[in-house]
């Protein structure tokens, strides 16, 4: 037979094996889905965010229908009645959620204008590099150092970094999902009572002199705070060189005779927060397909969308 | 040279399949932003290779060369090659979910990865029996193993530092491996 | 209509402004003759693969139009592989494994599935020419600098004089690695200028 009828032959043999074994393949290892893990992720908020603990919604959605959780109370950026209609999917009653919102602060004034700069610091801007070379922005070991890890893990754009060198939070666009109170190294942000009137701003556990000399509005561990709380609300909780106070939100009335009190200054009186947490619809997307390419930067065919959609 | 160990040994440090050979440049570059990244992607490339150095030793050893069609190589491996990785990622989304999550996306970027099919026609080039060919398989992984999650050590150093604009991303990812294959000259020679 | 022709030297270059292809531009670079040569084996693959696929892209199914693809390209690069082995063995034995890996190659392919998936046959050709020529422009550009400061000659013939001591880890992977980052450098600085004019 001639060598071109030859390699016909073979190649459309070897062709026809290839999609026989793929389509025999593709009908015995294919995979059932749960259609409850569908109806599941429809409502819980896709925003993937990572603040119920597992990576993304979908995973979540995963490990409600394996049983893994009971129900989607770990998120936080969900709507009750859509917990309550993943619970009826799952065919449960779900449990009443908190009903109060909790938000994030920073335990931290040090702003630029305030704290005394001992060096300038001309490394790594990124909050873990400093804090495990330098220990502390300045002379505060404690302190913020304004390079944004809180910023970087917020999903929701709720975080800033300010003209002065602090987080500023919108609390618009914050869902009280916790990402950012992780991701700090200093351990500065703690998610607390959004009614709640009396905050510290301060995370320096040192007291007196060397306290002072630090920044301008740190806490000295002296404290008159505790002594004069009416409710009882604040304990000193003590460290190596000094103490910090600790207040109990479930005692705290906001009267602030600690704010009047406080040689410092760096317990203050906030404004509570009366607006209910948003809607999670707003948020980063995930970085998938081009986005999530190396050479996003520079490459054509991205600009050319991005023309295209003008 | 042609001993079976000394196949490996210049596999991975002499000829490194990406610092000397170039083969899978391209997903070197792109996945090597980020550590867990590139652990995923070596796990996945040294699994298809060995596979596919396997069945296109059988094809061409099986097929081709009994009816005299050696010259249609290049189109029965990328084809082959095509058809395994789809079998291997519906096989591995069925029975290892685990596996799936870890290294499934970075399937279908091996199939076009040129390392898998140069793998493959070099075997047939320098006429490799199986175990040689196997054994080139595997060092050419674990080169390119070797050599990516080195760079991408590096490159997650070096994409925190403050270069000049446009040196950043692709021009000092280049330089930082032109330093590495400096690195592994030191090596040649040896046989 | 020359629209089509002239994007893929300036505007729209596979090399340095798409960014693919890079695994050729390293390996044949080495000295101009095999930069010019990668470029016309790669110009021909290109046009007929894009001629071809654009004729037959209508009676094409959609869930197999990759394989399709696939098997035009591959059935071109075996043409060129022939015919490279017949009449220009020293540059076939000098290209190496790199010829067969046209196949593979980023540009082939994504030409095919970005361009000639959903345009005539006319412009195919074009714009396949004109990537041609643009990535034989890039690849003669890096082993312009490669081969002469590496080995003082150019296409064989020795330009620098007996003065000028060769740099050889030009020549040697590592030296493309290094002239490709230079390259890319100047690249994205012209680039950026050009962005904020």
């Amino acid at each position: 037979m001639s060598p071109v009828v030859i390699a016909v032959i073979v190649i459309t043999l070897l062709g026809l094996a290839f999609g026989l074994i793929l389509s025999v393949a593709g009908k015995k290892l294919a995979v059932e889905v749960d259609p409850r893990i569908e109806q599941i992720l429809a409502l819980l908020p896709g925003a993937n965010c990572g603040g119920c603990g597992h990576a993304g919604c979908a995973s979540m959605a995963d490990a409600i229908v394996n049983g893994q959780e009971a129900d989607a109370s770990k998120c936080a950026a969900c709507a009750e009645d859509n917990k309550k209609a993943i619970a009826a999917v799952m065919g449960k009653a779900a449990a009443d959620g908190p009903k109060v919102r909790m938000i994030p602060r920073l335990h931290c004034n040090g702003c630029t204008a305030n704290r005394e700069k001992v060096s300038n610091y001309q490394g790594i801007h990124n909050c873990y590099v400093a804090a495990k070379t330098l220990g502390g922005p300045g002379q505060c070991d404690f302190g913020c150092f304004g390079y944004g890890a809180c910023a970087d893990a917020c999903t929701f754009g709720a975080l800033t970094i300010g003209d002065k060198g602090l987080p500023i939070i919108d609390y618009d666009k914050c869902v009280g999902c916790g990402n950012c109170v992780k991701a700090c190294p200093q351990l500065l942000l703690e998610l607390v009572d959004s009614t709640k009137k009396v905050f510290l701003q301060c995370n320096n556990r040192e007291k007196g002199k060397p306290a002072m000399t630090n920044c301008k509005v740190s806490c000295i561990s002296c404290g008159m705070c505790a002594k004069n709380c009416p409710k009882q609300a604040i304990t000193m909780e003590d460290g190596a060189n000094g103490s910090i106070p600790v207040i109990d939100y479930d005692k705290c009335v906001g009267c602030g005779l600690c704010v009047s009190k406080c040689p410092r200054h760096c317990l203050v009186k906030v404004q509570p927060i009366t607006a209910d947490a948003p809607e999670a619809k707003e948020s980063k997307p995930m970085l998938t397909g081009c986005e999530a390419c190396a050479m996003k930067d520079t490459c054509i065919s991205a600009e050319q969308k991005a023309a295209d959609k003008q | 040279m042609d001993s079976t160990f000394g196949i490996i040994f210049s596999a991975v440090f002499v000829s490194n399949i990406i610092l000397s050979q170039f083969l899978g440049l391209c997903s070197f570059l792109g996945v090597s932003k980020s550590f867990k990244n590139s652990v995923g992607m070596c796990a996945a490339v040294s699994f298809v290779m060995f596979l596919a150095t396997a069945l296109a030793y059988g094809i061409y050893h099986g097929i081709l060369v009994p009816s005299g069609l050696e010259y249609l190589k290049t189109l029965v491996f990328i084809l082959a090659i095509a058809a395994l990785v789809q079998l291997v990622e519906m096989f591995m989304r069925k029975n290892m979910p685990g596996l799936h999550k870890a290294m499934g996306i970075y399937l279908p970027l091996i199939t076009t990865n040129c390392a898998i099919l140069g793998v493959a026609l070099i075997n047939v080039t320098k006429d490799y029996g199986f175990i040689d060919s196997m054994a080139n398989a595997v060092g050419i992984s674990l080169g390119y193993t070797m050599a990516i999650l080195l760079f991408s050590c590096i490159r997650e150093r070096i994409d925190e530092s403050q270069l000049p604009k446009c040196m950043r991303a692709l021009p000092i990812a280049l330089l930082t491996a032109s330093q590495m294959s400096i690195a592994l000259m030191g090596m040649s020679g040896i046989h | 209509m020359l629209k089509e022709l002239t994007k893929g030297i300036v505007k729209e270059n596979p090399l340095f402004v798409q960014l693919i292809g890079v695994c050729p531009s390293l390996a044949t670079t080495s000295s101009m003759t095999n930069a010019l040569g990668m470029g016309a084996a790669f110009t021909f693959v290109l046009i007929g693969s894009n001629i071809v696929i654009a004729a037959i892209r209508k009676f094409v199914p959609d869930q197999v139009h990759i394989p399709c693809y696939i098997v035009v390209i591959a059935s071109f690069v075996t043409i060129l592989e022939m015919i490279m082995n017949a009449y220009v063995p020293a540059l076939y034995a000098a290209l190496g494994v790199f010829v067969p890996l046209i196949v593979v190659n980023c540009i082939v392919l994504g030409r095919a599935e970005a361009f000639a998936h959903d345009h005539g046959v006319l412009d195919s050709f074009e714009d396949a020419i004109g990537m041609g020529i643009g990535y034989s422009i890039a690849l003669t550009a890096i082993s312009f600098c490669r081969e002469l400061i590496g080995s003082g000659k150019l296409f064989g013939n020795v330009v620098l004089g007996s003065f000028y001591t060769p740099v050889l880890l030009f020549i040697m992977p590592a030296g493309a690695f290094i002239t490709m980052g230079f390259v890319f450098t100047l690249v994205n600085y012209l680039r950026q200028r050009g962005a904020e004019q």
